[in-house]
């Protein structure tokens, strides 16, 4: 049985996509949302308080999605929290690229925020074999 | 909690709103890339500042409703990244025109319904 899924850190340079994301979580996932709107307020973000998952955008300007995991994954403790990526990239070798490099799932832009709280649930359980 | 689709439409409608007035501000900076193409002046800038637009409201159109915004984005991308040099004016200008139409659609529909 997976673990209960309840905080998750949201990293996105778009802030509408985040106030979205963050809506749709909180009402109708429940979750405890947070979210920041870089790659690097994000890993300081998760070194204060470590989510359980973290839902990552691919392509930010500065620090993108991949190199911001790179850097989670650097530090022991940032480096076991489960990274989904959230990208407009919608290849097949793109979104293997993004599995390839350690993220457990990817959520491909435009999300319905209907079914996001939903697509999440799923990667997590499937993440712990449910 | 427990919300039904009619819920999650009256949470999101000010985020829509806000949207829309950042698609507004966006607009005259997308039609004067527009003006540049036809009349052959688009700057390599412009070039870069079209790409990210077009990609990123690719990926939050549908998100707030306006789907025909998500498709022209989209084609207008593709369009954008696979046109080599010398450019297929044409089909890119097509491209850019729905893609300009979806956006006036979007924020002539918010105020015909305010």
């Amino acid at each position: 049985m997976a673990p209960p899924l309840k905080k998750i850190l949201c990293i996105d340079d778009e802030d509408d996509i985040l106030q979205v994301a963050t809506l749709a979580l909180e009402q109708i996932g429940g979750f405890e949302v947070s979210s920041c709107n870089s790659g690097k307020a994000g890993l300081e973000y998760v070194c204060k308080m470590p989510p359980d998952l973290i839902l990552l955008d691919a392509m930010m300007p500065h620090m993108d999605g991949p190199s911001t995991l790179k850097e989670l994954r650097k530090n022991p403790e940032t480096g076991i929290i489960p990274v989904i990526f959230m990208t407009a990239r919608v290849q097949p070798e793109q979104i293997q690229e993004y599995i390839a490099i350690g993220a457990v799932g990817v959520i491909t832009k435009p999300f319905d925020p209907m079914t996001l709280s939903k697509d999440i649930a799923l990667l997590w359980e499937k993440l712990h074999g449910a | 909690m427990a919300l039904d689709k009619a819920d999650l439409e009256a949470l999101l409608a000010p985020l829509r709103q806000k949207y829309l007035v950042q698609l507004k501000t966006l607009l005259p900076e997308i039609e004067m890339i527009h003006s540049h193409l036809m009349e052959g002046t688009c700057s390599p800038k412009d070039m870069e500042i079209l790409k990210y637009t077009a990609h990123r409201l690719f990926g939050s159109g549908s998100t707030y409703g306006f789907v025909a915004i998500t498709k022209s984005a989209r084609a207008l991308e593709i369009e954008l990244l696979n046109s080599g040099e010398p450019r297929d004016l044409a089909q890119l200008s097509t491209a850019f025109q729905t893609f300009l139409e979806a956006c006036k659609d979007a924020l002539n529909s918010t105020a015909r319904e305010s």
